[in-house]
């Protein structure tokens, strides 16, 4: 870990995701990670970083809004997806989606994006970094996604060199982040119990992206869903659990949800869905469709496929 | 008493267990009973389906270590979340309904806790924020809360709301109350609070809206940077509260 990299500009959150997100839920920690894994493992392959676990993250920053600036002390190779406004390394306009080689000295600059909302630096090897506030607060703060600053010591491999499959993400491949979002809902959990008119708001009705949603959930604001039985006793919550609290505006909880609750659930997003999602702004509209767990499930696993390490 | 199951794949990577007792009291006989009773009785059967649960997550982890990623318990579920790169999670869930037919039969049903926790508690106006309005509310005094908080076991039925904040039932009715109107910003670590008919303890400061009659000087949750977080109860355990003076308390390092 001889290279390392200040950041000068962080914009309102970024993060360090890293490390096993799992195996702790049981004692109320949620599991965080990634809230784009399109992005976030796109930015990986392109550094040279395949997936070896699918619960486990190499060291990656993901930049909320931004502006972002840092400035790296040694040599790497970086990749940026996601989310991003102009990208500009010294005075040189450069594209996201793309490796690129990084000398000592060079500063990075990406401005506020666009379109979505998140964006990602990956590092071949992985980026580290130690916490400033305490390893005590970080560990409060639910997981082990690490909040940067201005004050944090980030830390990469200089001489990591990973045999590369890709330079440049296939524009095939590059969402528009701005386009019309269907998320596919696996129905479950108190499904059943909901009346057929309130399934049939959910099934027609179009949705907005409140400005209360985080990496905790994403708030939804329409037409209510009513659910007429009465309290339950709070359960585990799974990935993409869609809540429908008292006042009927639908909540997808995401990565840093709370483990447990009582309020009813119709199922859950399957999780390509819920990637998409967390790129989705405020003001953004969302409509739903029901799918099997089996098809999403095929879909997911084509996903992790493609990033692995036996595919690439 | 027999305790079914019932196994749903929810999302993706994801199984919920749906456990229930299929009481073997005839409906005519309940009818002879008063709802006090009844209330006995399905405390009783909560008790077990928590035990059994626990034991369940216990055994299910050792057993399929690396397929299963996480296993949250809580009053009548277990969550878990499957590696589906290793295993597909439809088949997998044969597999655990085969182990939980083994596990939940009445003769390898577990009635016992694996764990006894006592926490000790200094009850005071100066820890316990909500003691006196509560002994007014209930027009009794401040040691008869203490002594029925005290005077029982609990179970721990979940964990969660923040890490390391554990769901204890059942208090008696004599000092049940329902959450305050308007939840405090700052509940102090260590709080011992009511809500209804369950107790808790907040393990860190936290904004919160429970009944807070004392505080306890043991840590609820102890995290460092190296190790995994080691938790202090967890589902299935059985917990006493005990008493103890402004002394003792300050002595195991609590907070005034």
């Amino acid at each position: 870990m001889n290279g390392t990299m200040h950041i000068q500009q962080n914009g309102p959150l970024t993060l360090l995701i890293q490390g096993q997100g799992t195996g702790r839920q049981h004692l109320g920690f949620s599991p965080g990670g990634a809230i784009d894994e399109h992005a976030f493992w796109w930015a990986n392959k392109l550094a040279g970083n395949y997936l070896s676990d699918i619960f486990y993250s190499p060291g990656t920053l993901e930049i909320t809004l931004g502006p972002f600036s840092c400035i790296f002390h040694q040599t790497a190779k970086i990749a940026i997806t996601g989310a991003a406004g102009n990208i500009k390394l010294n005075e040189t306009r450069i594209n996201a989606w793309q490796n690129i080689d990084i000398k000592p000295g060079d500063r990075l600059a990406i401005a506020p994006p666009q379109h979505g909302l998140r964006t990602y630096i990956a590092v071949t090897g992985g980026f580290k970094a130690v916490s400033n506030t305490g390893a005590e607060s970080s560990h409060w703060q639910q997981n082990r996604d690490l909040n940067l600053d201005k004050h944090n010591q980030i830390f990469y491999d200089e001489n990591c060199f990973k045999r590369l499959t890709s330079d440049a993400t296939p524009a095939r491949f590059i969402p528009n982040y701005d386009a019309p979002l269907t998320l596919q809902l696996i129905p479950a959990y108190q499904y059943e119990q909901f009346s057929e008119q309130a399934i049939n708001t959910l099934l027609t009705q179009k949705y907005t992206i409140s400005p209360m949603s985080n990496r905790m959930g994403y708030r939804l604001q329409g037409e209510p869903i009513t659910f007429c039985e009465q309290a339950l006793l709070s359960e585990g919550i799974a990935y993409g659990s869609v809540q429908i609290p008292p006042n009927g505006q639908p909540i997808v909880l995401l990565k840093d949800r709370q483990t447990i609750g009582g309020y009813p659930k119709l199922g859950c997003i399957s999780q390509q869905d819920c990637f998409k999602l967390g790129q989705r702004r405020p003001g953004q509209e969302i409509t739903f469709t029901l799918k099997t767990a089996e098809h999403c499930l095929q879909q997911l696993r084509t996903f992790y496929q493609f990033f692995s390490a036996t595919n690439s | 008493m027999k305790i079914k199951h019932k196994i749903t794949l929810v999302s993706e990577s994801t199984l919920l267990i749906t456990f229930d007792i299929a009481s073997s009291d005839s409906s005519s006989k309940k009818e002879h009973i008063n709802a006090q009773a009844i209330q006995v009785i399905e405390d009783k059967n909560r008790i077990l389906l928590s035990r059994n649960i626990a034991h369940s997550q216990k055994m299910l982890c050792e057993q399929y270590r690396g397929f299963i990623v996480d296993a949250i318990p809580s009053y009548t579920t277990l969550l878990i979340t499957v590696n589906f790169l290793k295993i597909d999670p439809l088949s997998f869930s044969q597999d655990i309904d085969r182990c939980l037919q083994k596990t939940l039969s009445q003769q390898n049903q577990h009635e016992a806790a694996t764990r006894q926790i006592d926490i000790p508690v200094y009850y005071d106006p100066s820890t316990g924020l909500d003691l006196e309005d509560m002994a007014r509310a209930k027009s009794c005094t401040l040691a008869d809360i203490i002594e029925a908080h005290t005077n029982r076991d609990y179970t721990v039925f979940a964990l969660g709301f923040l890490p390391g904040f554990a769901y204890l039932g059942f208090v008696s009715p004599d000092i049940s109350m329902a959450r305050k109107a308007n939840p405090r910003q700052h509940v102090p670590k260590g709080s011992v609070g009511i809500a209804d008919r369950q107790t808790g303890i907040y393990p860190n400061v936290s904004a919160g809206g429970w009944q807070i009659i004392g505080r306890t000087a043991l840590p609820m949750l102890e995290v460092n940077n190296t190790q995994e977080p080691l938790c202090h109860l967890a589902v299935g355990d059985n917990v006493r509260f005990h008493a103890i003076s402004q002394a003792e308390y300050l002595q195991q390092g609590g907070e005034l």
